[in-house]
């Protein structure tokens, strides 16, 4: 009796996985088939990531300005976004690809290079103690600051516990819990090892680069 | 000595010549594509439905001043003829594309969405042949080619739902042009330490199954893409424009056209230019003279670009693009209980009509033919016809032979068979056909079908 359903518990294991493995359209045709419809899988897009950043590192300023000069610009659809043309509500460029991918990049990289040129006002308690990007002075999240008042300052050798703790600090003020914490151990594990013997300005630019184009921060889940 | 002389002159000049020469042939080349049989796909979407009684399927003035179809423009149609014989009736309007006549090749009464009357389920006929929505065959022909970007949009069609425009772009030919300048700035980030984490991260994240997994995957695809994508950009800021200058507003869109084909970035381009067409009301019906005067004037640039541009030294974009101008459906002769002269007109997906374009096309020929040609056609109606439109304000595809490969004028079938007809996945299936699409991606002859829909013969070489 025992093995009889033993080998009914077997055979509905191997059923599911069969069912599970077979070619359909939705896997074997283009993988972007996959997250048309179901956004799974998509970007959040810009106006989802533009107001996480502005709660978290960037409180007066539209993340737009780091790839364009203007929010109306056309770079930022390409980002992902709704239209809302028509009887339909689509998202549209929602789906990864080389061209848009390289958008997010630039964004990415320039967001970086502005939050590690904070470094030299990051130990400045006055008011206007800003990088300026572009001509404006933009003001950062006063935790944020904090941290960078510690993580700019941390020298090519830190010592671990102190890397650790503010690499730490810093992960969950951009990425919080969007990310599985194993995302943050392999993030703290490179910069703990990275032989590259990084500046802390360089360091916080690269770890910024690092955390804005972790899938887990730009897409959703 | 004297001989020496002489050979170190001429081997400096035959060097000077190896030298100059390609650098020479290479800056005045238009942009070679790499491909050996370079063969580009424009697909135009006139969307909202436009009156192919302004175009080539139009009427005598008879059936206006009998009551039975609206006619803003006032003026008997044309007899539009071809070289080869082609003939039909055609707009006032459609004068200033006649020296194109032998270019292009008209398809008239072709149905569209069974059952469906609205734009977004035709739209998604169109471009997918399932009106719920589908995957275009553009991305075929990219992919096929191996370029990098399935397709350009250029416009928008807000009722369509494809499945596989992931990897596409959106595209005003100004957003084009700030593209091209951001792509400047792209840092080349994958290959340094750094660059190989983030790579990792989201090959690490792509790992298992579900759609989450493939976006990370997408996205590990489009950062090791990125080299690539920017030599496509190097290419098409080298790329000179075409010397052809258009009036209209599509020149602009064109040369974004031109320049994205040119550099093998892609092969497959939607373009919809906007004009309202979806003249329901009377008052917006009443401006179709200059609305479709505008759209003929578009549809001229279009292929006069294309005629007039190089390729490269040989040939011109028109011989190595295949085109196909449509909208998603036609629209009927008028509103019912209202008269002629004052009626708007509504969506008639039983008689849309198709130009085709370009490389591989029989040029020439007029292919297809609505009912209701005549008043006493009105006397004389299918009961196919009665039972899907019992008001007749529509005009109707007629009958298609396809084993001769012409229209059955006398046919007054009783009941509705999709494969005595010109469907658009004929037309669709026909352009597959010619650029050697696999026939999996065959559009069905009906949606719940397993038969390909045939090919219409004799359109394409």
């Amino acid at each position: 009796m025992k093995d009889k359903k033993g080998s009914i518990i077997a055979l509905i294991c191997l059923s599911i996985t069969f069912w599970s493995c077979r070619g359909n359209d939705q896997t074997e045709t283009s993988k972007t088939h996959a997250v048309h419809g179901n956004r799974a899988g998509a970007y959040k897009g810009y106006l989802a990531i533009n107001a996480d950043l502005k709660q978290r590192v960037f409180p007066e300023q539209d993340i737009y300005i780091f790839l364009q000069p203007s929010a109306e610009g056309p770079l930022v659809r390409l980002l992902g976004g709704f239209s809302d043309l028509g009887s339909s509500n689509k998202f549209m460029n929602g789906t990864p690809n080389a061209t848009n991918m390289a958008l997010w990049v630039l964004m990415a990289q320039n967001i970086a290079k502005h939050i590690a040129d904070q470094c030299a006002y990051a130990r400045i308690e006055h008011k206007e103690a800003y990088a300026s990007y572009e001509g404006r002075k933009i003001k950062i999240n006063s935790d944020m600051k904090g941290l960078l008042a510690g993580i700019c300052f941390l020298g090519i050798e830190p010592k671990a516990d102190m890397l650790i703790s503010l690499s730490q600090g810093l992960w969950m003020q951009v990425v919080g819990f969007e990310a599985p914490y194993s995302e943050f151990e392999a993030f703290r594990d490179f910069f703990l090892l990275n032989e590259d013997r990084l500046s802390g300005r360089n360091r916080v630019e690269a770890m910024m680069l690092a955390m804005l184009l972790n899938p887990y921060y730009l897409l959703e889940q | 000595m004297r001989s020496g002389n002489i050979n170190r002159r001429a081997f400096g000049k035959l060097s000077f010549a190896a030298g100059v020469l390609p650098l020479t042939f290479g800056r005045e080349s238009y942009g070679k594509n790499e491909q050996k049989d370079d063969h580009f796909f424009l697909q135009v979407i006139i969307g909202s439905g436009m009156d192919q009684s302004y175009m080539f399927d139009a009427r005598p003035l008879e059936l206006t001043q009998a009551g039975k179809y609206s006619n803003y423009l006032g003026q008997e149609p044309d007899v539009w003829e071809t070289k080869s014989g082609g003939k039909t009736l055609a707009s006032p309007l459609t004068r200033p594309l006649k020296h194109l006549a032998d270019d292009i090749t008209i398809i008239n009464g072709v149905h569209m969405a069974q059952d469906f009357a609205g734009h977004g389920q035709n739209l998604n006929y169109l471009l997918s042949g399932n009106p719920f929505g589908g995957n275009w065959f553009g991305p075929y022909i990219s992919q096929k080619a191996s370029s990098s970007l399935d397709f350009l949009q250029m416009g928008i069609l807000p009722d369509s739902t494809l499945k596989n425009a992931g990897n596409s772009l959106n595209l005003s030919a100004k957003d084009a042009g700030e593209l091209a300048v951001a792509m400047r700035s792209v840092p080349r980030i994958h290959d340094s330490t750094l660059g190989q984490f983030i790579l990792n991260r989201m090959e690490h994240a792509s790992r298992k199954k579900g759609p989450f997994s493939k976006g990370s995957h997408l996205m590990h695809q489009g950062l090791l893409g990125q080299t690539k994508l920017k030599s496509y950009f190097a290419r098409m800021h080298d790329l000179e424009e075409s010397s052809y200058r258009p009036s209209s507003s599509v020149h602009g869109s064109m040369n974004v056209v031109s320049k994205y084909f040119r550099s093998g970035f892609t092969n497959s381009v939607i373009f919809a230019p906007f004009h309202y067409v979806d003249t329901h009301d009377a008052k917006s019906a009443k401006k179709a003279p200059e609305l479709y005067e505008a759209i003929v004037s578009d549809i001229k640039e279009i292929l006069d670009f294309l005629k007039n541009s190089p390729y490269d030294e040989s040939r011109s974009l028109l011989d190595v693009t295949t085109v196909c101008i449509a909208s998603e459906f036609g629209r009927t002769m008028g509103q019912k209980s209202k008269p002629v002269d004052d009626t708007g007109t509504d969506h008639n997906p039983l008689a849309n009509s198709i130009i085709m374009a370009g490389k591989n096309v029989r040029t020439g020929q007029v292919i297809g033919q609505t009912d209701l040609q005549t008043i006493e056609d009105f006397e004389n109606v299918s009961k196919v016809h009665k039972d899907r439109d019992k008001d007749l304000l529509s005009v109707m595809g007629l009958p298609y032979d396809y084993s001769l490969g012409r229209t059955d004028i006398d046919a007054r079938p009783e009941h509705y068979d999709s494969s005595h007809y010109i469907h658009f996945a004929n037309i669709a299936n026909s352009i597959l056909s010619n650029f050697g699409i696999s026939s999996q991606r065959m559009w069905k002859k009906e949606i719940n079908s397993s038969i390909p829909a045939p090919s219409i013969p004799g359109l394409f070489k």
